[in-house]
């Protein structure tokens, strides 16, 4: 495995929610949980976003244990990266809010459907490390 | 430094060279001068070249109507010059709405999740314009002085994406474009404009040449006269011959109806220059009111023998103003007078048709030439003509006809030979609707 | 039985599956599954895993035994994470090989339909040699995209 850091801009095209990632959490009973999330956002060099609908579990988890690992697929090397993430907090306003919010409306109004699609909020989390797996 | 950060940094700096052509393209190209939609349509073509936005559009928005209307276009098959989306309405409508640029890539994915997790079925799109199957869009609005004055919409069916850099590079060149885009629109606007002042103030000079003709010219003629006539009454009165006075009287009375006449039309034409006119609408029974008008000129027909007949009911009655209208008869039945040679004949009448009364006039008179007919209604060319016996006028009788017909929201039409008489036929509103 | 009997259909189309194990400290770590196989008789996963991708994964089981596997279905998106202990790995068989050589196959077609890159997922995800880790389930949760998602599944329930 090649450990070598990896800087969030070298990934950008990973962040553009081209492939689901995956994202993994654990409780702070040792319980690990897994699920997809369409996206993560780019925020700045050591931050990025994540949203979630409906993943009641992970977000549960994250508020006890603010770690989280991403695997990120790259669309255009399919190379995969590793992203080890710390919860940091949650906006409901602001400008990585409104820009991932515009995003979904974006989609959802295409289909009539911006009345059930509504960004909650906009969870921020530190980029740890970011590893080419 | 290694090799690894060299290749790094020379990279960086042909990507930046890369981005400074783009620009200085983009500028030369603004700074053309050629008209605005040729403009943007070179411009999309250098993104395609140089950033590969191989399918682009330019959207010009509609404050009032809250569209936007697609200006240029590039790389799409049929012309989509002229389709509109409405603000708010998918990307474009979002980004001209929230005056921010959105990035959307893995579109049919995202798309597809959201139909699926929304248990609504497949896919129920609000038909876009441009690619129906787009996987990757970008909307940057350009602003200028936090005004919307384009938005710039580049799609593909690829997965395109851009970092941040890009991004930051298309919105600053979204800033140029703005502005001149903004300059160009001012300038169309300005030019418009100026056309229309222009127009507006030749008409007014017409208007105001005419006005001093008729003073200058027509009017004179009838104080003129009366010059004559006093001196005339001078030297009777000298001579003691006081049995010349009455036939002096007649032709001071003849002036001096001539005289009114012509000035009662110049303040009604100059006040409809002005938009002086105040109608006040009315039904009106027109025998009646004919028959008052055709009464002022009744020494004139018996003068010239010409017979006039009236043949309108009793109980038909128009809908109208009822100083224009007056004005629109007595300048009709005058002129049917003045050409129409001694002996001859005006007939009158009327029917109903419709919700419209149409009223016709018939003379036995000279008639008008093709010329003539084609300017009747002309202010421009108008000279005043004589009768069949030396009547003068102003020009201006049927020009006042016409606008006062159609003021009283009537039409009118004339028929007219050389040596066969005119037909004036008139279309007005029935004062008695059926429905 | 924790897994419901309609699961073993469900299990053997080209699910894109993922486990993930986390250690004392609470440092989750995913792992891309290269294929997967159910015992129903026991409730028993066998999860076919690169050994380029299992450093952590090991490392984490060793100190805690809990591990958690995600099956999601490409096209609808229905899913359901299936937690447990973590028994035992060992080598792959060339059965297993085969098989998942065969899944990936499958799986990727289905991307690759997508418009995605087949052959780009294949280099991504295959690495031999794979591991096969077994565990057991004891409980199955509902993944699937919707308001209310998460919530376990007993028995007997779809």
């Amino acid at each position: 495995m090649n450990q070598s850091q990896v800087k969030l801009e070298e990934i950008m095209p990973a962040l553009q929610g081209v492939i689901p990632s995956i994202v993994a959490t654990s409780s702070l009973e040792h319980i690990p949980n897994v699920t997809y999330i369409s996206q993560i956002y780019y925020v700045d060099t050591d931050h990025v976003a994540l949203s979630f609908q409906f993943f009641n579990k992970t977000i549960k988890n994250v508020r006890e244990n603010p770690m989280l690992v991403a695997i990120l697929t790259c669309p255009v090397h399919y190379s995969l990266y590793k992203l080890t993430l710390r919860y940091k907090e949650s906006q409901t306003s602001g400008e990585i809010f409104d820009n991932m919010s515009m995003q979904l409306d974006a989609l959802a109004i295409v289909q009539k459907k911006e009345h059930i699609f509504k960004l909650r909020a906009a969870d921020i989390y530190e980029v740890i490390s970011i590893v080419h797996v | 430094m290694s090799a690894l950060e060299i290749e790094k940094l020379s990279s960086l700096l042909a990507e930046s060279n890369r981005k400074m052509e783009i620009f200085r393209k983009v500028s030369f190209e603004l700074n053309k001068l050629v008209n605005l939609p040729e403009k943007l349509q070179t411009i999309l073509a250098i993104l395609d070249e140089q950033f590969g936005m191989a399918n682009s559009m330019i959207l010009i928005p509609d404050h009032d109507k809250q569209v936007l209307t697609v200006f240029a276009g590039h790389g799409y098959d049929a012309s989509i010059i002229g389709e509109q989306v409405a603000f708010g309405q998918g990307l474009i409508g979002l980004a001209a709405v929230r005056k921010k640029h959105i990035n959307l890539t893995g579109i049919r994915r995202k798309q597809h999740y959201l139909a699926t997790v929304s248990n609504e079925g497949d896919l129920n799109f609000v038909k876009p314009i441009g690619l129906s199957d787009a996987e990757s869009q970008v909307a940057i609005p350009l602003l200028a002085n936090d005004e919307l004055v384009a938005v710039l919409m580049a799609e593909s069916r690829n997965f395109c994406v851009y970092d941040q850099s890009d991004e930051n590079f298309l919105i600053t060149l979204a800033q140029s474009l703005a502005v001149s885009i903004q300059n160009s629109m001012l300038y169309d606007s300005m030019e418009k404009k100026i056309k229309e002042r222009t127009a507006e103030l030749q008409h007014l000079n017409n208007t105001k040449d005419k006005f001093f003709s008729i003073i200058s010219h027509d009017l004179r003629g009838p104080v003129t006269s009366f010059q004559s006539l006093t001196r005339l009454f001078s030297y009777y009165n000298k001579e003691g011959q006081s049995d010349k006075f009455e036939s002096l009287c007649s032709k001071v009375e003849q002036s001096v109806d001539t005289l009114n006449h012509l000035l009662e039309n110049l303040l009604d034409w100059s006040l409809s220059q002005t938009n002086g006119i105040q109608c006040s609408f009315e039904v009106i029974q027109l025998r009646e009111f004919i028959q008052t008008i055709v009464d002022i000129y009744q020494p004139n027909l018996i003068a010239k023998e010409i017979e006039l007949s009236l043949n309108a009911d009793n109980t038909t009655c128009i809908r109208g103003d009822r100083h224009t209208l007056a004005t629109v008869f007595r300048n009709l039945i005058s002129n049917a007078i003045k050409f129409t040679p001694r002996n001859g004949s005006i007939r009158i009448s009327s029917a109903l048709e419709d919700e419209k009364v149409r009223i016709e006039l018939r003379d036995t008179g000279v008639g008008m030439d093709c010329r003539r007919l084609l300017n009747a209604f002309q202010l421009q060319g108008q000279r005043s003509t004589f009768g069949t016996e030396k009547e003068k006028g102003t020009g201006l009788g049927l020009v006042l006809v016409k606008e006062f017909t159609e003021l009283n929201e009537g039409t009118i039409d004339i028929q007219s030979d050389p040596g066969s008489g005119t037909i004036i036929t008139l279309l007005l509103p029935n004062g008695k609707p059926t429905r | 039985m924790v897994v419901p009997a309609w699961h073993v259909e469900f299990l053997k189309q080209p699910l894109s599956f993922w486990i993930a194990t986390t250690n004392l400290e609470n440092i989750p770590e995913p792992a891309k599954c290269t294929g997967v196989s159910f015992d129903p008789e026991t409730d028993t996963f066998t999860c076919f895993v690169p050994s380029k991708f299992t450093e952590k994964t090991f490392k984490d089981l060793a100190e805690n035994p809990t591990m958690a596997l995600v099956g999601v279905e490409l096209h609808t998106y229905e899913g359901y994470q299936y937690k447990g202990q973590y028994l035992f790995q060992r080598e792959c068989t060339q059965d297993e090989i085969d098989f998942q050589y065969k899944y990936m196959k499958e799986f990727t077609d289905i991307l690759d339909s997508f418009g995605y890159s087949g052959p780009g997922y294949l280099k991504a995800y295959i690495h031999p040699p794979f591991k096969a880790i077994i565990f057991k389930a004891t409980q199955v949760f509902d993944q699937s995209p919707k308001v209310g998602t998460g919530g376990e599944i007993k028995t007997g329930q779809s």
